[in-house]
């Protein structure tokens, strides 16, 4: 009993919670100069495939001149939000979604997408036909 | 005893019938499936003797393997006990349809204990304990029927409990689980009620003559039943690790409780663990 305990420790140990994902910019080569827009978490993990996975991300900025940006999601034609004149930092906001989801930085003066980012979504379980044998609890 | 093993031999064959007679309905995968999971956990698991003391560190950390596999029809599962990893469930899948099935299955449904080994543990001991027989784990044989939608599960089980406690010894274990999904967490609340026949209360709890003495009266109660009620919730902390906690609260009724041996009414069961699934 006390070897599968210590075995079952040691696994533990081996396999620590590997954190979130390294969240990824694609910034555009534009005279706007984005040192950073990227979201957090990367990763958003539900514990069925196919379930929406819900998460607060926070979206962190580093833009180097004032201007007029909104940020967009994938999907949907208004912008979460937008700034007037402004050097955004920080956004925050629930995300809800099954899949991958694109965000995109846009200069609303010259209408140009100037960087993007996005959130993944994984799973612990994969999801399969034969519910009734394949309990997780 | 052996008219309930006629109706279980009856139902198996009916079963088989009907599985034939509606094999291009049958959804059984011939693929092996699999599923492995650890898991390390704090628990609070009493035991159903009164006798046997949680008194070690070990005492309270739980958990183990998990593991359920398929193929061919055949299974392994882990079972509904969250709390403990009392026993696994093998069985043989007889009809598998889109909302019910019918299986063929063999578990423990009652632990056994040896009254020498545990006085042996215990720092008080109870005179005359040592008397009593060793009683074995009440394995045994059942015919399930399943009933599951996406987010219920209805199961009742016919069991015979013969190989491990002879006689007349059956039981009827019905159990319901309700899936509420909050967000991320995987929410299960579950109730379960076990009919135990005469015999097996009486070999469990019972006190034979052979078996008696100042502290322990003669004492044969007739049949019993346990109720029991369940919340679990899973929550996924990355893409191989989940957290799990829940709580099941077990009542036996009053012919397990009123036995001189000394055995548990109520009994409060608790989890907080994490999962690494393979």
């Amino acid at each position: 009993m006390f070897c599968s305990r210590s075995l079952l420790i040691s696994i533990a140990l081996l396999t620590a919670f590997p954190g979130h994902a390294v969240p990824v910019t694609d910034i555009v080569e534009t005279e706007q100069q984005v040192n950073k827009f990227s979201a957090m978490p990367a990763t958003c993990i539900t514990l069925r495939q196919g379930r929406k996975c819900f998460a607060t991300v926070t979206i962190n900025l580093e833009l180097s001149k004032l201007g007029d940006y909104c940020i967009y999601q994938q999907g949907l034609s208004e912008p979460l939000r937008c700034w007037k004149n402004a050097v955004p930092k920080v956004l925050s906001f629930a995300f809800e979604s099954s899949q991958k989801t694109v965000y995109t930085l846009k200069d609303e003066r010259s209408q140009q997408i100037i960087a993007k980012t996005s959130v993944e979504v994984s799973w612990v379980h994969q999801t399969i036909s034969r519910k009734r044998r394949w309990r997780i609890f | 005893m052996r008219r309930l093993l006629a109706a279980l031999i009856m139902m198996l064959f009916s079963a088989s019938t009907l599985a034939e007679n509606a094999s291009e309905e049958k959804q059984a995968s011939d693929e092996l499936q699999w599923q492995i999971m650890f898991e390390l956990a704090l628990v609070h698991d009493p035991t159903i003797l009164e006798v046997a003391e949680l008194d070690s560190v070990w005492s309270f950390i739980g958990g183990g393997l998990y593991l359920d596999l398929s193929y061919k029809g055949f299974f392994i599962q882990t079972n509904r006990y969250r709390a403990n990893t009392f026993a696994g469930e093998f069985g043989y899948q007889l009809i598998e349809r889109e909302n019910w099935g019918l299986d063929l299955v063999s578990k423990v449904y009652l632990p056994g204990f040896d009254p020498e080994a545990i006085q042996s543990y215990n720092k008080k001991k109870t005179p005359d304990f040592e008397k009593l027989n060793e009683r074995n784990i009440g394995a045994g044989f059942a015919l399930r029927y399943s009933h599951y939608t996406d987010k219920d599960l209805f199961t009742a089980d016919l069991a015979t409990l013969n190989p491990s406690f002879g006689n007349n010894s059956w039981l009827v274990d019905l159990y319901y689980s309700h899936l509420s999904i909050y967000q991320n967490w995987d929410i299960y609340t579950g109730a379960g009620l076990t009919y135990y026949s005469r015999d097996v209360v009486n070999y469990y709890v019972g006190v034979i003559p052979e078996e008696s003495s100042e502290n322990f009266a003669v004492y044969q109660p007739g049949d019993g039943f346990k109720a029991e009620a369940q919340v679990f919730g899973l929550y996924p902390l990355s893409k191989s690790w989940t957290l799990s906690l829940g709580v099941t609260q077990s009542y036996y009724s009053s012919s397990f409780n009123a036995s001189p041996v000394g055995f548990r009414q109520n009994i409060t069961q608790l989890k907080l663990g994490v999962r690494y699934v393979l």
